[in-house]
């Protein structure tokens, strides 16, 4: 199987290097080492060509920000007689939701106190109530949401994008990761990575600090002049190395990654240049005020990165699992936590989607906001107020085109304890994700260790319930 | 029938990725079904026959002679008898199939219906009469051909042009039949730089190219790969693939990713046996099982659980998250063996039978059982013997007379030569009771054979030390200098100089060989503020003075130096540096602290401290002062040139004696502990419906792959049988001759690595969605030689199969393309030519440090840690790049955590390690690009490559041209680039045209 798709690829290769020239060599770049995979071709008509990914890190209690729970008002304090799937295996009692509901004025969807902003568009928003997640533990889970799998080491969404669709604009990398400013997330770069995928795929995670990507230019000791010269020094060794190799498409491919390179020293620097932003928009996002200014700038980039052409963002709400808390790892009291959390979200968040709006992007964007899994019904320890993990119930959502808006898909039972209405695993998000790029999630495959990976692994299938 | 079996399947498994061979296991479920309806002729049993036949038949699908589910073969009474309790005609009570049955135990999770049930009760009562029962009616998938068996096949005759390689008989065969012709071999030239980076990992130096093009006897070649083969280096390059294939990580990966301090003696294991040649299928047994094997190799276990730990997961409150995080770790371990040693991917067959391959899912739990008790972990290492002396008397001699040489040199140089303390320390301990010695004026207690005598203080046994009194000074940030002479270089963990709180519970030393022998450390309380930073053993304490100096700034970071030179560090420990309250701390000279009992033996000549962290600048200006009478090294100036000439001289001699005495007693580092497989009680392994813990079914015993006809899948050991036996047993049936895949997998592995794409182009997978081989018989030749002992060298030798490939005419070929052989055959799998490549990441970087003269070739020991780390309740690794010693070892030694990764080395397709990669990705790109260009360590190698080229070539743009050339791209440049060089160094610098030199396409490809 792997041959048949190897070598047809290969003849691509080598008809390009004797016969176009430089131009396909150019296009073909990014691909060149995918020869044991299978570029899928769209299998559909592409609703959205780009997708900005808000995750919310450390588990984002549903029952407290998007899927009210009436009966849990009733049940307060009372036992609960269900089987739970906790970290800490400390059940407590039920508990109500702490916070305010109130509706979305053309939906009626009632959201909590926390995301006040956000509840203005809520109409805009497809939600996906009734998610499940494969673990009640953070890094596992979230290694769910990123590739489909609980380990270590498979390639994630945005690399998988990366290399089913390419790049829309060569000049910027094409899955960038804003990693919130507070701290990374647990496990790093092993979020971003692009597993056995070659290594173009990787996420390329922007420094918040200095330069935005690493490298990007040379130190200040090394004299601009004579770099210039240095570098046409070695066009001119690679052209003699190239002469002898002169339908070698990986020497070929070699020089123009140079020239990509100096090109992405003048398009990176423009992209991230915010403060060409006017004062409304920074406003709109919150860059004025401390609370929101960290999260409302990467926001604010997301929108400047997808504008620009970058295929995936990935923007990180909330880092590791340290004291004090900088994520929505609620055990200790959902008050305290999730409203320092939220306040943070909330203003930018809808800003991006206001934003992307007014510039009629969401007709070609997805945004998905997700977090790993939601939190449990009843306390973490009785008489405490905080909850734990909670893998079987949880609410994700997205807003683009090709969606059905102001949709609340999937139901929770009354308690919020499992999801009984049409239950969408990751595996069908991540379906759902593709398929509204024009991607049959069973096309797009990587030959590895004897299997051709997938995103969706062997599961999957499109929330067609969602789709306009 | 065809599509009513596919749906079937299809509802029963979880379908696994789409793909052709689906078509083929739809044809075996129509086999199996048409198996179930087929009737035969009867018997005289009371019940229709063919409804007991076709109960047992089902039973024999796991309880046949190859799986014995349970221990228990069906097919025939004679076998159902040999169990025991299983069948005991006539007694339905005494027989335990009956009482599975009626049960509905069996079979698991689709029991029988109540009126089958009868049958087999009634079947048992009338004395169990055995109808014929015909296996294997399991639906398996076709075999692959890599399940044949393995047979020497004849070698072509393709002796046209003379070739005596068997290798080039082969692929002249397999040419010709295509109408191709080979190249011509590559130059000279071309041939020492591909073979030379091929099997070491780095470029041969200008020396080794001219003696290579001067050598025109015949064989010279063939010489030269011996000598590469015989390298170490070698084992460093071939070793870093093992450590690829193995997922070799040292952090845990998952949320708190926190560090494996001790993984580094697997890596160190590998490197060693692929030098030692250590033959195949012992390597293999003792990374499956070393730590019981005699004598005990437990680094070698490292093998097994080197993979992604999720610590958070396995100590969860949770039953569920433990439970699964267990089973993911035992998936990654059943996986890395699987795919390693035979090539298949058995962990596909964790959650249902292997979609493509014969596995059935009882396969991976028979895999399971016999590696379920393993479980990660640090174990001590067995103290292993002193290296023997393996002193030469003359060499010792000789040693001797040259020290005393220097002695003599050293005192005829005038009092002016030694200058006086610019830097003043707190306390100096000179031990001669001169103005300011700190023996006197502080004073202190002698113990043990401790003496202080001509103006030393001298340690001679195991009970000697010396303690100041307490002194009354306030220390916090400190510098401690020492000049030290050891009695014996094997001993451990003494202090040449400590200080310590009274009771001894808090201090900082400059301690010897405590965790890694040979080496100087940082002592401290618990460790503390100890890292093993220093990357070379000392080999001269023994026979010369030598200073030692560690700082500890206010900051936390501690600096480790020797002779005036940094060795280690700067490193920031996690915890907060020491501070000494007046009176309330000492000096210790000899044990290493109060509460531990080793003691250093040798003398101390002086000691100084002083209250501030020095700077290296300072440090080395410490060491041009020097205590009276010892020896001077020759960039202390002498009266005259003639003493000048043969201090130099002396000291040339000695150091060379001295390497070469260290590489005489060839000392191997050796740890106390290692992260290796620890032994646990195997427990009862189930099948799990699904994968699913929550779901086991029937009780399965210790095995491997059942498809492997001419050996029993499951192992002939009780099924309560020890981890260690059980272990002992997969090794044995990894590596026993009649299992065709592992020599297969192994020789493939080997040609891949030499020729950039395997025989089989899919290494780690021999199944059906593997790429068949491109040329079987050859692929089947080199097994067979590998796996037997014949005149190409001993069976499972490695290198002999290294040397049988590299010195074909196949390997030998130029790499120039012709457009005929690339419409025929445009991936070059048939090799009408050598395929260049380019380098591994690891290549580029340790090339780059050599070609700069700047490679520390030390080997072994504690890995580097190019990062500092800090913590979040996740560890989070901050990378750093520093121009010392330890930060220029081989990458093979930097230490690789999984969520903080080299941006440059990432960049060349260094893999992920939680992946286990067989076969590293090539890619082009801009970030690439960016990282060669501008990366810090590529500026500085460029920089300091000019330096050198400057020392050696002086100003002439052309002879630098010519040096810098050929200690980069190995070879003469030519007028054009002489001509360029000239003109571009008229305007630029050397270190700009060194910098274009190590970005070049040729210094990153093999052609």
């Amino acid at each position: 199987m792997s041959i048949e798709n190897q070598i047809p690829r290969r003849h691509f290769l080598r008809d390009t290097a004797a016969g176009l020239g430089n131009i396909a060599l150019l296009s073909m770049l990014a691909d060149e080492a995918s020869a044991s995979g299978q570029k899928p071709t769209l299998s559909f008509k592409p609703k959205v060509k780009r997708v900005i990914q808000i995750f919310a890190c450390g588990g984002v209690s549903h029952i407290d920000t998007f899927d009210h729970k009436p009966e849990l008002i009733r049940a307060d304090g009372k036992e609960c007689n269900k089987a739970f799937d906790t970290f800490f295996d400390n059940p407590g009692r039920l508990m109500k939701s702490p916070f305010t509901w109130e509706p979305n004025k053309q939906t009626g969807h009632l959201i909590s106190s926390l995301f006040p902003h956000l509840r203005d568009v809520a109409h805009e928003i497809t939600w996906l109530h009734s998610m499940k997640a494969k673990s009640a533990n953070h890094t596992p889970a979230t290694f769910q949401m990123n590739s489909g799998f609980t380990i270590n080491g498979f390639p994630c969404m945005g690399a998988w994008l990366s290399y089913g669709l390419g790049s829309l604009n060569r000049d910027l990398p094409t899955f960038v990761v804003l990693p919130d400013p507070r701290g990374l997330p647990a496990g790093g770069a092993i979020n971003w990575t692009s597993g056995f995928l070659p290594a173009t795929h990787q996420g390329t995670a922007f420094q918040t600090k200095g330069a935005a990507v690493n490298n990007l230019f040379p130190p200040d000791s090394v004299n601009a002049r004579e770099r210039k010269a240095g570098l046409a020094l070695l066009g001119d060794l690679n052209d003699g190395f190239h002469s002898k190799h002169p339908d070698e498409s990986g020497i070929t491919a070699r020089i123009k990654a140079y020239e990509l390179a100096a090109r992405m020293q003048v398009s990176i620097p423009q992209a991230v240049d915010i403060e060409s932003e006017p004062a409304h928009i920074k406003a709109m996002y919150g860059l004025d005020r401390p609370e929101t200014a960290g999260f409302g700038r990467n926001c604010l980039l997301a929108r400047r990165l997808a504008e620009k052409g970058v295929r995936f963002v990935q923007l990180y709400h909330g880092g590791a699992f340290g004291s004090p808390r900088i994520n929505w790892d609620a055990h200790e009291g959902i008050v305290e936590n999730h409203v320092g959390q939220a306040a943070s979200m909330d203003q930018p968040v809808t800003a991006l989607l206001k934003d992307l709006k007014q510039r009629g992007m969401l007709d070609d964007t997805l945004v998905v906001w997700t977090t790993e899994f939601g939190r449990t019904p009843i306390t973490q320890g009785i008489g405490a107020t905080g909850r734990d993990h909670h893998p079987f119930a949880y609410t994700c959502w997205m807003a683009g085109a090709g969606l059905k808006p102001g949709l609340r898909y999937g139901e929770t039972d009354e308690l919020g304890y499992d999801s009984v209405t049409s239950p969408v695993s990751v595996y069908d998000f991540h379906a759902t994700v593709l398929r509204l790029l024009g991607i049959d999630h069973t096309k797009l495959t990587f030959y590895h260790n004897g299997i051709r990976r997938r995103l969706t692994d062997v599961h999957g299938h499109v929330i067609d319930g969602i789709l306009a | 029938m065809f599509v009513w079996a596919m749906r079937q399947r299809m509802k029963s498994t979880v379908t696994c990725a789409a793909g052709k061979h689906v078509a083929g296991v739809g044809l075996a479920v129509g086999a199996f079904a048409l198996a179930l309806m087929a009737h035969s002729a009867s018997t005289s049993l009371q019940t229709p026959p063919s409804k007991l036949q076709a109960i047992l038949t089902k039973c024999a699908t796991c309880h046949n002679p190859d799986q014995r589910a349970g221990g228990l073969d069906l097919t025939s009474k004679k076998t159902a008898l040999e169990h025991g309790r299983a069948l005991v005609p006539g007694n339905v009570d005494a027989s335990a199939i009956a009482q599975q049955v009626v049960h509905g135990a069996m079979p698991p999770g689709n029991p029988l219906s109540e009126s089958d049930r009868d049958i087999v009760v009634e079947w048992i009562k009338s004395g169990a009469a055995y109808p014929t029962i015909t296996r294997p009616s399991k639906p398996l998938n076709p075999k692959s051909w890599a399940f044949k068996p393995l047979v020497l096949p004849a070698v072509p005759s393709a002796n046209r042009l003379g070739t005596k390689n068997p290798i080039d008989a082969f692929i002249l065969s397999g040419l010709q039949a295509k109408g191709l012709k080979p190249a011509a071999e590559a130059s000279r030239n071309t041939l020492i730089r591909r073979v030379t980076i091929d099997v070491t990992g780095l470029p041969p130096s200008p020396a080794d190219v001219a003696s290579f093009l001067a050598d025109t006897k015949p064989g010279a070649y063939e010489r030269l790969v011996d000598r590469l083969l015989a390298s170490p280096q070698y084992g460093e390059r071939y070793g870093r693939f093992w450590l690829d294939i193995a997922r070799f990580g040292e952090s845990h990966g998952y949320e708190y990713d926190n560090l494996r301090d001790n993984a580094w003696p697997y890596r160190d294991y590998v490197v060693r046996a692929f030098n030692d040649d250590v033959p195949y299928d012992r390597f293999l047994t003792e990374q499956l099982a070393g730590d019981t094997s005699s004598p005990a190799v437990p680094a070698a276990t490292g093998f097994l659980v080197g993979g992604p730990m999720d610590e958070a997961g396995k100590a969860a409150a949770g039953l569920q998250v433990r439970l699964r995080a267990r089973e993911e770790e035992l998936e990654d371990m059943i996986g890395t063996v699987a795919q390693t040693c035979i090539g298949l991917t058995v962990n596909c067959a964790r959650c249902h039978d292997h979609k493509f391959d014969p596995i059935p899912q009882v396969d991976y739990f028979q895999m399971k059982a016999a590696l379920t008790g393993v479980a990660p972990g640090e174990r001590p290492l067995p103290s292993t013997q002193p290296p023997s002396a393996g002193d030469n008397k003359s060499a010792t001699e000789r040693i001797k007379r040259t020290v005393q040489q220097l002695a003599t040199l050293s005192t005829s140089a005038p009092p002016s030569v030694t200058k006086k303390l610019t830097i003043e320390p707190l306390l100096r301990w000179t031990f001669d009771g001169s103005h300011g010695d700190a023996a006197t004026s502080v004073g202190g207690m002698l113990a043990g054979g401790a003496r202080i005598e001509a103006g030393k203080l001298t340690l001679p046994d195991t009970k000697s030390v010396y303690k100041s009194a307490p002194i009354p000074k306030r220390l916090t940030e400190k510098t401690l200098e020492t000049w030290v002479t050891l009695d014996r270089l094997e001993q451990r963990g003494g202090s040449a100089f400590t200080v310590q709180t009274l009771n001894g519970v808090t201090f900082d030393g400059i301690v010897f060989g405590e965790r890694v022998p040979n080496r100087w450390m940082a002592g401290s309380d618990g460790f503390a503020r100890t890292q093993d930073v220093v990357a070379s053993d000392e080999i001269a304490a023994d026979v010369i003075p030598v200073q030692l100096v560690v700082t500890y700034a206010a900051n936390g970071d501690v600096t480790l130096y020797r002779n005036g030179k940094l060795i280690g560090g700067p490193y920031r420990p996690a915890a907060v540096p020491q501070g000494f309250d007046p009176n309330g701390w000492q000096a210790v000279f000899g044990l290493r602290h109060d509460g531990s009992n080793t003691y250093l033996q040798g003398t101390i000549d002086e000691a100084r401290l002083y209250d501030r962290a020095l700077t290296a600048a300072e440090v080395e200006a410490t060491y041009r002062t020097p205590p009276a009478g010892l020896l001077l090294e020759p960039t202390f100036a002498l009266g005259s040139d003639s003493d000048q000439k043969k201090l130099a001289a002396a000291w040339k001699s000695l150091n060379d004696m001295l390497a070469a005495r260290a590489r005489n007693q060839a000392r191997t580092v050796t740890a106390d502990r290692v992260y290796a497989a620890t032994s646990t009680k195997a427990e009862p392994t189930f099948l799990l419906a699904r994968g699913d813990v929550n779901a086991p079914k029937q009780e399965v015993f210790a095995g491997a792959v059942s498809s492997i006809g001419t050996l029993p899948a499951l192992f002939n050991i009780p099924s309560n049988a020890t981890d260690s036996d059980r272990r002992k047993a997969l090794a044995a049936w990894i590596t026993d001759k009649r299992n065709p895949l592992t020599a297969r997998v192994m020789v493939n592995r080997i040609w891949q690595w030499h020729f950039g794409t395997g025989i089989v182009s899919t290494p780690n997978d021999f199944g059906n969605t593997g790429e068949p081989p491109s040329n079987p018989k050859l692929l089947d030749w080199l097994a067979s030689t590998f796996q037997t002992d014949n005149r190409y060298g001993k069976a499972w030798s490695i290198k002999k199969m290294h040397r049988l490939i590299l010195t074909s005419q196949t390997y030998r070929q130029a790499s120039t393309s012709s457009a005929a052989a690339k419409k025929v055959d445009a991936d070059n799998r048939l090799l009408w030519r050598f395929s260049p490549r380019r380098v591994e990441a690891e290549v580029i970087r340790d090339s780059m440090l050599m070609t700069a003269g700047n490679l520390n070739t030390t080997m072994g020991g504690p890995s580097f840690r190019p990062f500092t780390v800090s913590s979040y309740g996740s560890k989070f690794y901050a990378l750093v790049d520093r121009d010392t010693p330890e930060f220029n070892r081989r990458s093979i030694y930097r230490m690789t955590v999984h969520s903080a990764r080299n941006p440059l080395l990432e960049a060349l397709d260094c893999p992920d390690p939680s992946s286990k990669t067989p076969k590293r990705n090539v890619s082009t790109t801009p970030t690439q690009a960016l990282e060669m260009m501008n990366d810090a360590f590529v500026l500085r190698q460029a920089r300091i490559l000019a330096e050198r080229v400057r020392t050696s070539a002086g100003t002439d743009a052309k002879k630098q041209c010519i040096t810098a050339v050929g200690l980069t791209l190995c070879r003469k440049p030519s007028q054009n680039e002489l001509t360029r060089a000239d003109t571009f160094l008229k305007t630029n610098t050397l270190e700009m045209y060194c910098w274009a030199l190590l970005n070049s396409g040729e210094f990153a490809y093999v052609d």
